[in-house]
């Protein structure tokens, strides 16, 4: 871990009560990275996405910990720890819109929310909106600051959610499955907006379970299974040659434009072992046998 | 999980009660001490004593017997009231949104029509021209009692009409009736019956007006709304034949209203889990 | 291959706050026998709407709809609907939550078949993968892929011959919706049944099926599947193409 890091999770454990729905999760986010994670639905990706937020609550953490810039969170207090993450961590939801308060204008909740983490100036404010929009590709400020949300459509709440990120200066973007609710070309839209987003700086921890939009966006990628990570390496060298049998299998799921059926495998084996480096920056879920360590 | 046990125990709380309530109404003529329409010209008026627990009226009737028997009259004419509401406001409703188009809104404009005078109103001038009598009034809370269901129900069924499960139902053939009876029926009942409820406290107090102002229940029949009126004349001389049918009034709408209440709260709580 | 589903100059417009939107224009095309037919379209592109109008839970405004040459009435006949089923694309939403799947396919099965059919429910949800004692829950504790492999149970209980699938995955992640597409090409193949399968996925319906066609309110383009990927002749399915993100 060094300064260029983030976000840093340290074994991290947490569960709804029942025992832990993800376990020993441990990686390093650098500064203006991109890390995917993907898996089926139930792996533990949207539980480990709301352990490292930590405002709702459940699922409570039972090891390990989190360093997000630089400072341990669990050696905050409470309110120091929310004030942090809120004012560091912007959230992005699958449903578009979710995060808005589907009757009231844009302005005030864009105002209302930078005023409660002092980040609101009169002056500036109608300025940095519409530098924002602009790098989003957003036109019309003034007329999308004046509407509601539910007059607009998945596509454009999801984009508006992703500037108002942008306007709190926040560091680090969390994304619960940002584009599966909305159709392929939107799709597309927001995909191309997350990384122009990190190009400006911002980086991202985003919970998908489309290998396409992982392939798009990711720089890294890390495939979760049954609450564990069983693979985490730079994007193509994952999808390219992957090495767990796990992420083989959930390859070979994926559709292709014009290509095969994809092969329709269940599997619900659990993989235990050690996250281990096999190459630089390729970590892979090994067992140890006979003292050594084999690949599943 | 706490608040479901506590919404739990407070709705099996007034369960008891309402139950218990119904349960004198039921056993009224057996557990009366005295005949509530045996007049006494000796005991007119007289205060309360061990053989007349709440004293007498002017006629020397006993005011514990006429309330006992006047639960009887309060919760089965409510319950009844209720019930067939209920029954012709959702079916009318449901057949609204259903079907749609010009059955809807000959449906929904007569309940325009029920909405456009105030239900007490309504009332008093029905029962003005049907004259008294218990079915009398009855009739007249009941002429617009039905619109409240048929508008919730209305609304349930057009929000659920395009469900795929309600699709799916309809490709499968089966028939209108029985897509309205086993699929959307059921899913609708929650809010409908948290409303019939509520309605039991409200048409109890309608039918106590109406007997109030003298066109509902009238006497010798023993009545809460009446027993007021007979009495409020003699309040200084003999101010017990008031408060006790006032004050029955008062509980019993109060426990059939916190029934309503707390069934509506333990349905929010389940359907929330 | 003969055809088994015509739809000619089909149309229906619906009326919001006072100004009508087309939401299918002129709609025409033909289904063949054992095939798998892809309607893609972004959201809003009315490609549901063209499917409860084939299916006949919604009337046209104009048009007409053919099965083996015999124009459909509006008002379906049981006889029709056996022919024809519909899947729908909120799996948990497609059962009633009251009632067990057993009881909701049950339901479905002797509506359609009359009282004295014989249904065999195990078989039935071996066909899609299921263990049969699943179909004693309730919708709500089973999953997404589950609930959707056993609304296709539903839907080819009464053996239809055609089959509408409305965006049946794209609920789904890409583990379940592999299954749900490798089930609905082994049904296709082993009962020749045809499909007619909506998504706004371009790659999901380049994978399934033999025909494409594009759609924006109307028909944008129409052809076999390797012709529409690799030589579009329109802008629109250029751009959807565009769209698609590659792995």
């Amino acid at each position: 871990m060094n300064d260029n890091t983030i976000l840093f999770l340290e074994g991290l454990c947490a569960g709804y009560g029942s025992g832990d729905v993800i376990s020993d999760i441990s990686f390093s986010l650098g500064r203006g990275e991109s890390l995917c994670i993907v898996g089926q639905s139930g792996c533990g990706k949207s539980t480990l996405l709301k352990a490292v937020l930590g405002i709702f609550d459940l699922p409570k953490i039972t090891g390990g910990d989190i360093v997000f810039d630089s400072q341990r969170l669990s050696e905050l207090p409470p309110k120091r720890r929310a004030e942090l993450v809120s004012s560091g961590m912007g959230l992005i939801f699958q449903t578009p819109g979710a995060a808005f308060n589907p009757i009231r204008s844009y302005k005030k909740q864009f105002i209302e929310t930078l005023k409660s983490h002092g980040k609101y100036d009169k002056n500036t404010f109608l300025p940095s909106v519409r530098d924002v929009f602009a790098r989003l590709g957003l036109e019309e400020h003034e007329r999308i600051l004046a509407s509601c949300p539910y007059e607009m459509s998945g596509g454009m709440n999801q984009r508006i959610a992703l500037a108002l990120v942008m306007l709190m200066q926040q560091e680090l973007l969390l994304a619960d499955e940002p584009t599966s609710a909305l159709d392929a070309a939107t799709q597309r839209t927001v995909a191309d907006e997350l990384i122009s987003m990190r190009t400006d700086g911002l980086s991202q921890l985003i919970v998908t379970h489309d290998l396409a939009l992982a392939a798009y966006i990711a720089d890294r990628i890390a495939v979760m299974h049954r609450g564990k990570i069983v693979e985490l390496a730079p994007a193509r060298e994952l999808l390219d040659a992957p090495l767990h049998s796990y992420t083989k299998a959930l390859l070979k799921t994926a559709p292709r434009l014009g290509g095969e059926l994809p092969a329709a495998a269940e599997n619900s084996e659990a993989y235990s072992g050690l996250l281990t480096e096999l190459s630089p920056g390729h970590f892979v879920l090994m067992e140890v046998q006979h003292g050594q360590y084999t690949e599943r | 999980m706490l608040a479901r046990k506590k919404s739990r125990r407070r709705l099996v709380i007034f369960l008891v009660l309402a139950a218990a309530l119904m349960l004198i109404g039921i056993l009224a003529p057996l557990i009366v001490p005295n005949d509530p329409n045996a007049t006494n010209a000796s005991h007119m008026n007289a205060s309360p004593d061990a053989e007349h627990l709440f004293g007498t009226d002017r006629y020397g009737r006993c005011v514990f017997s006429r309330v006992i028997m006047g639960t009887r009259t309060s919760i089965f004419s409510a319950v009844v009231l209720v019930a067939v509401t209920f029954v012709i406001g959702t079916a009318l409703g449901m057949i609204a949104g259903w079907c749609g188009g010009a059955v809807d809104s000959v449906i929904m404009r007569l309940v325009d029509i029920m909405l456009a005078f105030p239900q007490m109103v309504l009332a008093v001038a029905v029962a003005g021209v049907l004259g008294g009598g218990m079915i009398n009034a009855m009739l007249a809370m009941g002429l617009s009692g039905w619109t409240l269901y048929a508008r919730l129900a209305r609304a349930q069924v057009i929000a659920m009409k395009k469900e795929p499960f309600i699709s799916a139902a309809q490709l499968s053939g089966c028939s209108d009736a029985k897509i309205m009876l086993h699929y959307l029926l059921p899913c609708m009942l929650g809010p409908l019956v948290v409303n019939a409820a509520t309605q039991l406290g409200v048409m109890m107090i309608g039918i106590a007006g109406l007997s109030f102002l003298g066109i509902g229940v009238t006497e010798p029949h023993a009545e809460w709304g009446s027993m007021i009126n007979q009495s409020r004349a003699y309040m200084q001389l003999a101010p017990w034949a008031t408060l006790a049918p006032a004050g029955a009034t008062v509980i019993t709408v109060m426990v059939f209203n916190c029934l309503g209440d707390c069934l509506r709260d333990y349905l929010d709580v389940e359907a929330a889990k | 291959m003969d055809s088994i589903l015509n739809v000619k100059g089909l149309s229906k417009s619906y009326e919001r706050a006072g100004h009508k939107t087309d939401a299918v224009r002129d709609v025409s095309f033909e289904l063949r026998e054992g095939e798998i037919l892809g309607i893609v379209g972004s959201s809003g592109s009315g490609k549901s709407t063209l499917l409860r109008l084939i299916c006949g839970l919604e009337a046209p405004d104009e048009g007409h709809i053919y099965l083996d040459g015999r124009e459909l009435p509006i008002k379906r006949s049981i006889a029709d609907k056996r022919e024809m089923q519909m899947i729908f694309q909120d799996p948990a939403a497609s059962f009633h939550p009251r009632r067990t799947i057993a009881s909701s396919i049950g339901d479905a099965f002797w509506s359609l078949m009359g009282r004295g059919a014989a249904l065999d429910l195990d078989t039935l949800c071996l066909e899609v993968g299921l263990s049969p004692e699943l179909a004693q829950r309730y919708p709500r504790s089973l999953s997404g892929g589950q609930c959707q492999r056993f609304a296709i149970a539903r839907a080819i209980a009464s053996s239809p011959r055609v089959l509408l699938c409305d965006e049946i995955t794209s609920a789904l992640d890409v583990s379940s919706q592999a299954q749900i597409l490798s089930l609905l090409s082994d049904l296709r193949n082993e009962k020749s049944m045809s499909m007619i399968f909506v998504s706004h996925d371009l790659a999901v319906v380049s994978t399934l099926c033999d025909r494409i066609i594009v759609m924006r309110g109307g028909v944008v383009e129409e052809g076999k599947t390797e012709e529409i990927i690799s030589a579009p002749q329109s802008e629109y399915t250029k751009e959807l193409i565009a769209s698609v993100m590659e792995i």
